[in-house]
C-alpha cells in the first residue's frame, strides 16, 4: 500500500452502511431511520440490523433480547459487575464506569471472547458431525480439551447448574423458534462430554442459537457484548450511593504476600 | 503485628508477590509500611525514578544503569505519537467534547491498544521474535534458512488460523510492514539512537536480520512497533508487559493533546461537515419493514 492510498482517503469518509446529512436524513442499511425504523422496529431489531445488515423478524429479535436479559445478574461479586461497583464506589461518572465494566467483559475466561470461541467451535464441530466419522469428532474434542484444558461454550466454574438455558428454551417454544442444526450439534457434543461433566453453558447456547439464526461467529460476539449490562448498572448505582470506598474494602492482612523478604536497597 | 480479623482461607485472599503492606497498629486498612518486591517503598520513592520503579514492578529487580538508560530511551521515543496518531486523535476528540480526563486517557489507551501498529501489535511482534507465535527452538541462533521458514511459518499460521482471535493477525509478520507506504523513519531513528548508546541486543539483532529478508522479498521493513518489541524482548519483558509498556509510554502525548483541546470551541476541531467529504455507496434508503414482515 503506497502513500497515495492515504492521500486518496484524505478528506474522504466512505460508508456502505449509511450516515447522516445535515438536512436531517439518516439511513441505516437501506432503511430510513426516522421514517421506517423508528415507527416499526424495536431497539433489538435495529441493533441486529446495525450489526448484520439483516432485518430480523420480531420473534427472533425478542429471543435476542431475552438472551441479554437472562444474564443481567445484579450481583457485584461477578467479575465484570465488580468493575461497575468499584467504579460506583470510587465515584466514577456512569458512562466511564459502565464502559470499563463492559470492556472488562471482553474476557476470554468467561466473557464475550469465550462466546466467540464457542461459536467457532460449534461451527467446526457441526462441520465434523456432517462430514466425518464420530471417531474424528471425538479426537478433535479430546485434542481441544488437552490443549486448552477447557471447551469454549461448555462447563461452568463454581456450579454444575446452568439456569439460563431453560427459560430461553421455553421462550423459543412460545415464539415458535425451532431448534436448528447448530443447537443439534451442540447437544450431540454435550452428550459426548457427559463423562467429563461438561454441559452446554449460557455462552455456548447463545452462540448456537444465533448461529442458527444466520449469525457469523463475529456477529455473535458483536451482539452479545451488552449481555451483562442490565446487571452491571444496579451494581454501579448501589456502590455509588453507598459511602465511597466501602465496596468490598481489602484490609492489609487480606493480601497473601508471596514475594521476597524485606531486603536492603542497593547503594 | 497481630491480625485484626479471624484468619481466612487462601482462596479468599488476594495473592501477590509484588506488594506487602503492614498495617498501622490501630487501623487494619492503612498501611504503615509497604514493600515492593522486598524493598521499602518510601526508600524507593526517595532514591529511584518512575521508570526505575516501573522496571522493578514488572521484573522484580531494579534495572542496571544500562537497562535504566535503554528503558528511558525507549519510553521517551514512544511518549508522543503526535496529533495525527489514531489514539491521540481519540484523546483530542474526547477533549474537544469536554469528556472527563480519565476517559480522555482511557479512550486514547484503548485505541492505542490495537493490532495496527498499537500495543497489541507490539505484543504479537514480541511473540513472533521470541518464537512463540511460530514455534522455533533457539530462535536467536537461527540462520537465514530457518528465518525464512519462520516467515513462511507465519504466513501459514495466518492462512490457517486467521479467525482464531477477534482481531486477526496482521498479513505480514508482526513488527514488519510499511508506514504510510514506506519504511518507518521512526524505527530507523530509534535503532540509530540505540546504536549510538552502544546498545546491541540479540532480539534487536534478530529483528534486523529478519528485516533484511523481508525487505528483499516483500519490500517491507522493521516498524517502530517492531523495534520497540525487539528491545522489550532483549530486556526480558514478557509480551504482555511489552504491550503495557508501549501503552504507558504513549500516555504523555494522549494527556497533553487531549487536555489541549478541552477549552476550545467545537468548531475549532474539524468535523468534515461538507457533504462532499462523505461518500455513501450503500443502497438507497428505500427498504421497508413491511416488505420483510
Amino acid at each position: 500500500m503506497s502513500w497515495e492510498t492515504f492521500a486518496n482517503n484524505r478528506d474522504r469518509v466512505t460508508s456502505r452502511t449509511g450516515g447522516w446529512t445535515p438536512d436531517g436524513k439518516v439511513s441505516l442499511h437501506g432503511f430510513d431511520l426516522h421514517r421506517e425504523l423508528v415507527p416499526n422496529a424495536t431497539w433489538m431489531q435495529a441493533l441486529a440490523l446495525s450489526i448484520t445488515g439483516r432485518y430480523y423478524p420480531a420473534n427472533e429479535a425478542r429471543l435476542m433480547e431475552a438472551m441479554l436479559v437472562v444474564t443481567g445478574y445484579p450481583d457485584p461479586r461477578l467479575w465484570c459487575n465488580r468493575i461497575a461497583a468499584l467504579g460506583g464506589s470510587m465515584r466514577v461518572p456512569t458512562t466511564a464506569a459502565m464502559s470499563a465494566a463492559m470492556a472488562s467483559a471482553e474476557a476470554k475466561l468467561y466473557g464475550w471472547q469465550a462466546t466467540y470461541h464457542a461459536a467457532l467451535l460449534i461451527n467446526k464441530v457441526k462441520l465434523l458431525f456432517d462430514n466425518e466419522s464420530l471417531d474424528q469428532v471425538s479426537n478433535f474434542v479430546r485434542d481441544q480439551i488437552n490443549v486448552n484444558r477447557a471447551l469454549p461454550g461448555f462447563g461452568r466454574p463454581l456450579t454444575g447448574i446452568e439456569e439460563r438455558i431453560a427459560p430461553l428454551d421455553e421462550l423459543c417454544n412460545t415464539l415458535s423458534i425451532a431448534s436448528g442444526p447448530h443447537l443439534a450439534a451442540a447437544r450431540r457434543l454435550e452428550g459426548m462430554l457427559k463423562n467429563r461433566h461438561m454441559f452446554l453453558n449460557y455462552g455456548g447456547y447463545v452462540a448456537v442459537r444465533l448461529l442458527d439464526l444466520g449469525f457469523s461467529p463475529v456477529e455473535v460476539y458483536r451482539i452479545s457484548i451488552i449481555g451483562f449490562y442490565i446487571g452491571m448498572m444496579p451494581c454501579y448505582i448501589e456502590a455509588f450511593e453507598n459511602e465511597p470506598g466501602t465496596f468490598l474494602p481489602i484490609a492489609c492482612e487480606d493480601l497473601l504476600y508471596e514475594g521476597r523478604e524485606e531486603r536492603p536497597l542497593p547503594e | 503485628m497481630p491480625p485484626h480479623f479471624p484468619p481466612r482461607s487462601k482462596r479468599e485472599c488476594i495473592r501477590t508477590s509484588i506488594c506487602f503492606e503492614e498495617p498501622t497498629g490501630d487501623n487494619p486498612f492503612v498501611a504503615e509500611k509497604t514493600l515492593c518486591h522486598g524493598y521499602d517503598f518510601d526508600e524507593l520513592v526517595r532514591r529511584f525514578s518512575w521508570a526505575q520503579m516501573l522496571f522493578l514492578l514488572l521484573k522484580g529487580e531494579l534495572p542496571s544503569t544500562d537497562e535504566d538508560r535503554i528503558m528511558n530511551l525507549l519510553m521517551a521515543a514512544a511518549i508522543n505519537p503526535g496529533p495525527r496518531d489514531a489514539a491521540v486523535r481519540a484523546a483530542m476528540n474526547c477533549g474537544i467534547g469536554k469528556t472527563p480526563i480519565a476517559t480522555i486517557l482511557s479512550t486514547g489507551l484503548t485505541i492505542r491498544g490495537g493490532m495496527a501498529e498499537g500495543s497489541l501489535h507490539v505484543e504479537m511482534a514480541m511473540r513472533f521474535l521470541l518464537g512463540d507465535l511460530v514455534k522455533v527452538e533457539n530462535i536467536i541462533d537461527s540462520n537465514e534458512a530457518s528465518l525464512k521458514s519462520l516467515i513462511t511459518g507465519y504466513d501459514r499460521l495466518v492462512a490457517e488460523e486467521r479467525d482464531r482471535d477477534i482481531v486477526p493477525l496482521p498479513d505480514h509478520p508482526p513488527g514488519f510492514g510499511l508506514y504510510y507506504g514506506k519504511s518507518d523513519p521512526r524505527a530507523k531513528k530509534l535503532v540509530r539512537r540505540l546504536n549510538e548508546e552502544g546498545y546491541a541486543g540479540p532480539y534487536l539483532n534478530l529483528a534486523q536480520e529478519i528485516e533484511k529478508l523481508v525487505e528483499k522479498e516483500r519490500d517491507i521493513f522493521l516498524t517502530f512497533a517492531g523495534a520497540f518489541a525487539a528491545v522489550c524482548c532483549d530486556m526480558g519483558f514478557s509480551p504482555e508487559q511489552g504491550n503495557g509498556i508501549f501503552l504507558i509510554a504513549g500516555t504523555g502525548g494522549l494527556l497533553a493533546h487531549g487536555v489541549e483541546q478541552l477549552p476550545r470551541q467545537w468548531n475549532e476541531y474539524p468535523f468534515w461537515a461538507n457533504p462532499a467529504y462523505y461518500n455513501y455507496d450503500g443502497p438507497e434508503p428505500s427498504r421497508k419493514v413491511e416488505d420483510l414482515s
